[in-house]
């Protein structure tokens, strides 16, 4: 056993609004620098939706993660060590400009130097790599809250295995409903960007798990960027290196949280720490799709019981991440409760950001013109949602959608156990029966409520100090950092020629 | 005067400033080495330019590079008319492939205006001087015939005598000017290497093909103090291997020496009587000397 520690991350869907702050905080902090400006480290999508960049789901096309080869051994989708080699002069698999979008801004200036008019001035869309004026066809949310729509929502991958009267439940009403999906790098436990990097630039952290690319390693090859299923590896158009989430180290080495986090409105996100053992990840990812969800749960390690402590203390964990383990919300959502699930397990490269499905049930229907509401007791049946089970089984369980269905029950239970508290709608009889039939305790129950609406920040950020302070001479003087890109770098990112 | 620089100043400048500019930029500069791709940007033209073109380079450069690291072979291979025809023809369609990906890749880069964002002028230097370098090589084929077998007595022994410190230029001194040119600008073009993209040929990544799938850091020192006796012993074996490896590399070299000596003392060529009577005399000779020298010296002393 080898008892590795990650920083490890939960996404709320129940809470989860839609706004964007999480990507604006994050733009303006990390992105945003020539060449980066089409780079969304964090984005939020609407789900039915095609995503960013479009389609990023679709593996035929992208050939991103692992798949299980004929003798069922663990390989890359895009490349062997073979062909990875006449993929470096041209990559079949890389998304281009067009996938993405082409980044703008507005020449303000026009709007005070335009010749006296009749008309009001604007200022003109100009594109951030060429300069020139140019027409906007595509942005980072361009599908924003169209689902429903023809164009974007119909062409969701994940819709593919839906019955016909599960689309027409889907877009019934007013075609509004949806969900969103707030997107950042999953630092996976096995991640395929780390394997498929022909220099070594890709690696993990050893301490906390965290997925980065050395960039004074990075020679431009993009295998990452096909490699990563989730396409959270950005391509620096002019820098020539490629770019990624850094869960935001230098502010979790400072004890903050990441700014994604940190600015949430919603307050969906939770980080803590997991244990997990090393020494199983490759052979979890071997099993059918319909095991995977609870493989990958097998390799997560529980930090209550004293022979993992004993073990982690072994294998260099810090008494720190040990203790931080304890009270992780992650451990909690994820293992304990078994309500947050990887995004895309099917992928296979266990993703240590975690989401709790929403909730949606079918509460009416539109009957001549006039909506109805027609749902038997407080929140309807889970079975009718209007997300259908197979939508979120297909988002979060592989297709699996017993493991969905499990989820959902416990989220119908504790809205029934919180109800019956201050009202007398509902039985009591109903709610224990509710509570037996998601496996939940009352003491669960609280705890989940507790968490999910009225946690604190110490509560939803349980950070352990980093320690860098004791591994890394201190770096270089504030002065001289000034003005540099922020990944740990002191010479200037200047393009080579 | 010139001729001789450019035979000879210029060939030892170049390799030296391409070696010592590139661990130079390697040194304090890394962030500056990358390939530069610009798929991102622009996608058809460059799989029609960039194809060809680097599939066509490297086929010529690889019969360079043949000619020059095994002479003996080369001469031996090409000495068969057949053989001959058939490099030259292989050579000349090679090089055609590189001059259409070459234009491709220029001609984009003057016309896209996407990857013209990206576009420096020592981009477009290479690209105008790589471009002339393979017509004129090309030329060269086409109006000095047979150039693969020529220049195992011309080009071959330059540059070994270039590469042994031994330069003798007058080998390919009154090669014609169209040759004499290919040359110069080859050395112009190493020159160049560490001041542009083409730092990127020192980039392939060989050793992805020997690496384990996941790379871990560790930043603290702790991990390897107390991790379990398995960790550590992975570990120790990875030093061990490398260590291995070095010295069995060593080893085999110094073996190689060894062997080659021992075989050149039982089975080298051997000298004929009147040779090696020759040089007995050589020798006899130098001795006679060096005693009246000393004699001499004797005397002076006394
Ligand atoms: C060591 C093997 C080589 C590898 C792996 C390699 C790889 C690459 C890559 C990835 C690019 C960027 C293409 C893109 O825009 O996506 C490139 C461009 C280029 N390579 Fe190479 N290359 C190699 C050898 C060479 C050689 C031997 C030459 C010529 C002496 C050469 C000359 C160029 C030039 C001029 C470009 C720029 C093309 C443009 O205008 O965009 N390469 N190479
Ligand atoms: S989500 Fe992050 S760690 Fe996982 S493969 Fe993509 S870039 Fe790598």
């Amino acid at each position: 056993m080898d008892v590795r520690a990650q920083v490890a991350m939960v996404f709320h869907l129940d809470k989860c609004i839609g706004c964007h702050t999480c990507s604006v905080a994050c733009k303006n902090v990390w992105t945003d620098r020539p060449g980066a400006e089409y780079m969304w480290w964090n984005n939020v999508e609407t789900k039915p939706g095609t995503g960013y960049p479009t389609r990023w789901e679709d593996q035929e096309r992208y050939k991103g993660g692992w798949k299980v080869g004929k003798g069922g051994e663990l390989g890359l989708r895009s490349q062997n060590k073979v062909d990875a080699f006449l993929k470096l002069f041209y990559n079949p698999n890389q998304p281009g400009l067009a996938d993405y979008y082409e980044p703008w801004t507005y020449r303000y200036g026009d709007l005070f130097d335009a010749a006296g008019g009749d008309d009001q001035p604007t200022a003109v869309p100009i594109s951030q790599i060429t300069g020139e004026e140019m027409k906007i066809e595509s942005g980072p949310n361009w599908d924003d809250d169209l689902s429903g729509s023809p164009l974007y929502a119909e062409n969701d991958i994940n819709l593919e295995s839906l019955t016909d009267e599960e689309r027409a439940g889907l877009f019934e009403i007013e075609r509004i409903s949806m969900m969103y999906l707030p997107r950042i790098c999953n630092h996976c436990a096995n991640p395929s960007c780390v394997a498929s990097c022909p220099s070594g630039a890709l690696y993990k952290r050893g301490e906390d798990g965290i997925v980065l690319i050395d960039q004074d390693k990075c020679r431009g090859w993009r295998a990452c960027v096909s490699a990563c299923p989730y396409k959270k590896i950005y391509y620096n158009w002019k820098t020539g290196k490629s770019e990624k989430c850094i869960l935001c180290f230098p502010r979790l080495e400072t004890g903050q949280a990441p700014a994604c986090f940190h600015s949430c409105v919603g307050r969906i996100r939770y980080l803590g720490v997991l244990l997990y053992d090393a020494d199983r990840v490759a052979e979890a990812g071997k099993v059918p799709n319909d095991a995977l969800v609870e493989s990958y749960r097998s390799c997560l390690l529980d930090p209550n019981d004293p022979d993992v402590r004993a073990a982690a203390r072994m294998s260099g964990v810090s008494e720190e991440f040990i203790v931080a383990a304890r009270s992780s919300p992650v451990w909690k959502y994820v293992m304990e409760w078994k309500l947050a699930l990887p995004l895309h397990p099917e992928f296979r490269t266990f993703p240590m950001l975690f989401y709790v499905p929403p909730l949606m049930p079918i509460m009416g229907k539109i009957e001549g013109g006039i909506y109805e509401h027609d749902a038997k007791g407080l929140f309807g049946d889970f079975e009718s949602a209007r997300i259908p089970i197979q939508y979120l089984a297909n988002l979060f369980a592989a297709g699996n959608r017993g493991i969905i269905e499990g989820v959902l029950k416990k989220l119908i239970a504790v809205r029934h156990f919180k109800r019956v508290q201050g009202h007398d709608d509902v039985a009591d009889e109903y709610v224990k029966r509710l509570l037996r039939e998601a496996q939940l305790t009352p003491e669960q129950a609280e705890g989940i409520y507790e968490l999910t609406t009225i946690a604190t920040v110490q509560d939803r950020f349980v950070m352990p100090p980093i320690q860098r302070e004791e591994a890394m001479p201190a770096g270089c003087s504030a002065e001289e950092c000034k003005g540099s890109c922020g990944l740990g770098r002191t010479e200037s990112p200047e393009r080579g020629g | 005067m010139i001729q001789s620089f450019l035979l000879v100043g210029l060939p030892y400048a170049a390799v030296l400033v391409c070696v010592l500019g590139s661990i130079w930029r390697f040194r304090s500069r890394r962030f500056s080495y990358s390939a530069l791709s610009s798929q991102f940007l622009e996608d058809r033209q460059l799989l029609w330019g960039s194809g060809p073109w680097h599939v066509g380079i490297f086929l010529v450069l690889a019969g360079h590079a043949l000619a020059f690291l095994m002479p003996s072979v080369w001469a031996s291979l090409v000495s068969n008319r057949a053989v001959l025809i058939g490099v030259e023809v292989a050579g000349m369609g090679a090089a055609i492939l590189a001059i259409l990906g070459l234009s491709i890749l220029t001609l984009r880069r003057l016309t896209n205006g996407r990857v013209q964002a990206v576009t420096t002028n020592v981009d477009l230097a290479i690209l105008g001087i790589l471009l002339v370098q393979v017509v004129l090589g090309l030329l060269t084929a086409v109006l000095h015939r047979w150039g693969a077998s020529w220049s195992t007595g011309t080009a071959a022994p330059y540059l070994w005598s270039l590469a042994t410190l031994r330069p003798e230029p007058a080998l390919v001194a009154d090669l014609p000017p169209l040759v004499q040119t290919h040359m110069a600008l080859a050395w112009v073009l190493l020159l160049l290497v560490p001041f542009s993209r083409l730092v990127h040929l020192f980039s392939l990544p060989v050793l992805y093909v020997f690496r384990a799938p996941l790379v871990f850091v560790w930043a603290n020192p702790r991990r390897f103090e107390r991790a379990t006796a398995f960790v550590q012993r992975i570990e120790a074996r990875r030093y061990f291997l490398r260590a291995s490896a070095g010295l069995a590399a060593g080893g085999s070299l110094l073996a190689a020496g060894t062997f080659e000596q021992i075989a050149q003392f039982f089975f080298g060529p051997r000298m004929s009587e009147k040779e090696s009577a020759g040089l007995m005399e050589k020798k006899l000779a130098r001795l006679e000397q060096n005693a009246a020298q000393k004699k001499l010296e004797l005397e002076r002393t006394r």
